[in-house]
Order: C-alpha cells, then sequence, then structure tokens
C-alpha cells in the first residue's frame, strides 16, 4: 500500500462518506422520533395484524413493532440502508481503477515508482474504509438519537445487523472492485455491479415473500443479510460472516492479479 | 540504457506494432517520428510497462519494463501526450502529491521550474488552460532529477516562449548526461534536441538516422504569391530543381523546397507579389523525403 496515495484518496472521498454517513443517521433520528407514536399507535398495529402474512414478511415487519431495533428493521435495515450502501459501494468502487483508467490520471501515479499491484491494493483499502466509515457514522448517529431520544438501544441486536451489512456490502464492493480492475470503463463496472446487486435483491424479496421459495436465499448475496433474523439473533453471524469476508478477500484478490496483468491503455 | 528489442504487439484489430529495435545510449536523445496511427504512443506505452509484448522486449536501465515499471520509473521523468491531471487540485498540491509518491521533498525545484514556466502555483487544476496544465506535467516529469526523459509530444499547447524555454531546460539536461526518448512532430525541435531521429511508420521502424541525414531530409515550405493566376500557373508548370507545388490557389502558390538557391533563382524571372516561409512539419518532410528516396530507387 502506498500511504501518500492512500492519504490523497482519503482526502477525496471523506466529503462522500461524511455526506452518506451522516444522511442515513439523519434518517436514523426521523425515524427514532417518529417511533414512539407509531408504536403506541393500536390503528397500526391493527393494520399490521390485518396485512397477509406474505405481504408483512416482505415489509420486513414479521418481528413487530415492539422495539425499536424492530422497527428500524421494518422502516429503515429492509429497504434504505442496503440502498444507500449499495450506491455508495457501487459509486465508489467503481471508479476506483476503471475511472483512472478511462480518464487517464493513473499516469500520475503509475509514472512515478509505484507498481500497478501497490496502487490497486490502495485503492481496495480505500473501497473497505471508505465503506466502514459510512457504517460507522450512521450507526454511532443512530445510538446519539436514540439517547437523546431516550429510546432502548439494543446493543447485540444494532452489533449484529451493522456486522450482517458490512460484511454483506464487503462483498458488494469485492465484485464491484473485480469488475473495474478488469475493464477499462467505469460505467462497465457500474452497471454490471449494480445488475448484479438488483439481482441479488430480488431474489432475496422473493424469498422473502414465499415459503416455497425460501431456497433462493441460498443463492442470493442477501440471504446472508436479513435483518429481522439478525435482529432476532436467529441468523448464524460468525459463519455467515467468515464466509462472506472469504468470499470478498478472493473477490479482491482477483481484481488485485487482473489489474496487475494487464494492459493499460494509458 | 533504453532497448526495443523485436517488440512486436498485436491489437484485436490488428494494428499495433511489429519488430521494433532500437538502441538509445546513455546520455543520447532520439527523435520518434511517425504519423498519427503509425505506433509511437503503442511503443511508449510498452517503455512505461503499461502493455506487455506480445514478443520481444522493452528494457530501460536493462531491466524489462513490464516487470520492473515501478523500480525504473524511480528514475525516468515521463510527460505523457494525454494530460490528464486531478482536476480537485492546486497545481502546488498536485506537484506535492507526485513528490509524496517519489518519498521526495523537492519543493525548491519545484519553484524554480514553475518560475521559469512561468507558472501560478497557487492556480486550480480546474481552472487551467491546456498549455497551463501542460506546464503542470512537464514539471511534475522533470522535478525529480531523472536519468531518462521519456517525452511525448512534449510542447503541444504550448505558446512559442514556452516552447523555447522547454527546448532550452532538454538542452541543459542533455549536456547533464542525461537521455532523452521524444516523440514530436516539430522539425526544429528535434532538431536542436536530438542526435537520431527514428521514423515509425504502420508498426514498423522504417529507418534510424543520424543528424546529417536529418537535416538533408529537411525542406522548406514557402508560400508565395504572385502577380495573377497565370504567373503561378506558369511557375507551377516549370521545372526547378528540387522545388514541388503542394497546392495551388490561384495567384498564390504553396511550395515545398530542397534547394533554395535555384528556388530563389526561378522566383527572380517572374513577378513575385509576397513571399513568406512556413514551418515545415518534421513527419511530413521525412516522409516525403523517403518516398522521395524509394521511387529513386524503384
Amino acid at each position: 500500500m502506498n500511504m501518500a496515495w492512500f492519504r490523497h484518496m482519503l482526502r477525496a472521498v471523506w466529503p462522500s462518506v461524511i455526506v452518506y454517513g451522516f444522511s442515513v443517521a439523519a434518517y436514523g433520528w426521523l425515524i427514532e422520533w417518529i417511533y414512539p407514536t407509531i408504536a403506541r399507535s393500536g390503528q397500526v398495529q391493527a393494520l399490521l395484524a390485518q396485512l397477509p402474512k406474505a405481504m408483512v414478511r416482505m415489509l420486513g415487519v414479521s418481528g413487530g413493532m415492539a422495539s425499536l431495533p424492530q422497527f428500524l428493521d421494518s422502516e429503515f435495515f429492509n429497504l434504505i440502508w442496503p440502498l444507500l450502501l449499495a450506491i455508495f459501494s457501487i459509486g465508489l468502487t467503481s471508479r476506483l481503477a476503471a475511472g483512472f483508467v478511462e480518464d487517464h490520471s493513473l499516469v500520475n501515479v503509475l509514472a512515478a515508482p509505484v507498481s500497478r499491484r501497490v496502487f490497486v491494493i490502495t485503492q481496495a483499502s480505500v473501497s473497505v474504509v471508505a465503506l466502514l466509515g459510512v457504517i460507522v457514522l450512521s450507526f454511532c448517529g443512530m445510538w446519539l438519537g436514540a439517547v437523546y431520544f431516550h429510546e432502548s438501544w439494543n446493543a447485540g441486536a444494532m452489533n449484529r445487523v451493522a456486522i450482517g451489512g458490512a460484511v454483506t456490502f464487503f462483498v458488494v464492493s469485492g465484485y464491484t472492485f473485480l469488475l473495474s480492475a478488469w475493464v477499462d470503463e467505469r460505467r462497465l463496472a457500474l452497471g454490471g455491479a449494480s445488475a448484479l446487486t438488483v439481482l441479488f435483491y430480488a431474489l432475496a424479496a422473493v424469498a422473502q415473500m414465499s415459503n416455497k421459495a425460501t431456497w433462493l436465499y441460498r443463492v442470493t448475496l442477501f440471504g446472508y443479510y436479513r435483518p429481522a433474523a439478525l435482529i432476532a439473533g436467529q441468523q448464524p453471524l460468525t459463519g455467515n460472516g467468515m464466509i462472506l469476508i472469504l468470499v470478498a478477500c478472493a473477490l479482491f484478490g482477483v481484481g488485485v492479479w487482473r489489474f496487475s496483468v494487464r494492459d493499460l491503455s494509458l | 540504457m533504453i532497448e526495443l528489442a523485436a517488440l512486436t504487439k498485436t491489437f484485436p484489430n490488428g494494428r499495433g506494432i511489429r519488430d521494433i529495435s532500437l538502441t538509445v545510449a546513455e546520455g543520447e536523445a532520439v527523435g520518434f517520428l511517425g504519423p498519427n496511427g503509425a505506433g509511437k504512443t503503442t511503443t511508449i506505452r510498452h517503455l512505461l510497462g503499461f502493455l506487455r509484448a506480445d514478443a520481444g522486449q522493452a528494457r530501460i536501465f536493462s531491466k524489462d519494463c513490464f516487470l520492473n515499471a515501478a523500480e525504473i520509473h524511480g528514475q525516468v521523468g515521463y510527460l505523457p501526450g494525454e494530460i490528464s491531471l486531478f482536476p480537485g487540485m492546486t497545481a502546488k498540491g498536485f506537484l506535492r502529491l507526485a513528490a509524496d509518491l517519489r518519498g521526495l521533498r523537492a519543493e525548491q525545484s519545484i519553484r524554480a521550474l514553475a518560475m521559469r514556466f512561468e507558472l501560478d502555483l497557487q492556480q486550480s487544476i480546474r481552472k487551467m488552460s491546456k498549455g497551463t496544465k501542460q506546464k503542470v506535467a512537464i514539471l511534475a516529469a522533470f522535478f525529480h532529477d531523472p536519468a531518462v526523459y521519456i517525452l511525448d509530444e512534449p510542447t503541444s499547447g504550448l505558446d512559442p516562449l514556452m516552447q523555447h524555454a522547454f527546448v532550452e531546460l532538454v538542452q541543459e539536461e542533455r549536456a547533464r548526461g542525461k537521455t532523452v526518448f521524444l516523440s514530436s512532430h516539430n522539425f526544429s525541435e528535434i532538431d536542436r534536441l536530438c542526435d537520431r531521429v527514428a521514423i515509425i511508420k504502420d508498426g514498423r521502424l522504417l529507418r534510424v538516422d543520424g543528424s546529417a541525414e536529418l537535416r538533408a531530409a529537411r525542406f522548406h515550405q514557402y508560400r508565395v504569391e504572385f502577380a495573377n493566376a497565370a504567373v503561378a500557373q506558369a511557375v507551377a508548370s516549370a521545372s526547378v530543381t528540387g522545388m514541388t507545388v503542394l497546392r495551388n490557389e490561384g495567384s498564390v502558390l504553396i511550395l515545398r523546397v530542397a534547394d533554395v538557391n535555384a528556388f530563389l533563382r526561378a522566383m527572380s524571372t517572374h513577378d513575385v507579389r509576397a513571399l513568406a516561409s512556413e514551418e515545415t512539419q518534421l513527419e511530413e518532410s521525412f516522409l516525403a523525403y523517403y518516398s522521395h528516396k524509394e521511387d529513386a530507387h524503384e
């Protein structure tokens, strides 16, 4: 890793990390603010009871709304949070290799005594650090929100969701990075990674709706990120987490190898 | 110092370079010349380690340019043909980053070069003209005092004063024993800076010549305005030693001239209203010269 380049990249990406981190936290605050109103509303509870079970599962409210984590699950962790993390990680990581080849600015780095391998490992580190930065900022912000609104913060449940999200999007960053290292145009990496992520999410949504389609959880990445199960402690985090970390490391590793040996049109 | 040994690369579209062999000795300057698409940039990309050769080798300091790129770049100053800096920075920030990437502190050298090229280091790259970006790229190639320079179209975008400043800088570096590999279309630039010129066309190295051949190949180009079109036509039809009509624009002829004395003698017998010298492109001059020689051989 080249520390001079790493510092430069962090300076370049930290505004995005701050914006995404605080946006997520602000959204969390909003939900924490309205939580007491919804949770204590008999009408909402009655409405939920009338919904079909498939719809309840689809909305991610099968765990009910008795606690803040369960409410966050339904309103936030099931859709908005993965969507924001997907936009952030795919948007950033797709640029980290292909973007610098496409606009030829990579010449400025490789003309110095910095090998391609060192450059691309540094870029992979930037991707991981930035993703962790957004997750840590957003969870710290939401924890402060819970303290401010005097809501109970189930640290165990929230940590499980944060870790589950982190390892899942570590894999998303991994395949985005691999595509970015493989192609010359950023839009190809962006499009490919986005399509794959939407496909994974759609398969998980179908699996969530029907008991007959739960086998789809085994073929989609988002089978490993099920907020309701993570909050309830029903999903084995350690084993799944290790598998996802190994898969992500393999994807990053192949990306580093490919970028180190391929022709660069600079 | 720089060695290209039977370097071959074929792209999927069938284009590329074939069997390029060339050596640049330590302290020597070689100009690299050829039309667009001839393979100049492909050859330079091999020297920088951006492309892996299908066959043959590119070496600098006797090291393989692809396998040892980072090690080699510690002593190479590269000025790319297409400048792409980081737009969110100032010139000073960019050059400080370039120094950091090399593990150097080079404020003094950067300031001296900036004064020489009249570059405002505080200026934002986003607001720079093409010529100013070119100056920043020149500073990035020269500030770390490398042993070898690889310069791809180094003066494109620079005004004549800055072109002069650049030529002076390269001449000083040459006097200090530096090795230069330079791609250019500018005759006077190569004439002043290079010991030899290598000509590439359609991916093949046509020939490598010394400075004597370089000057012999130089054509002069003139724009001559005659009293009327009939006079111009008469001159165009006349057989004057070493003179070729490039364009006939009515009463104006654009002429390529190999023998200036014969040309002036011929012009003195006609009613000439104006005569102006035009800069000859080295590339067209050489290609015309060699196509002329090849025709003569046939």
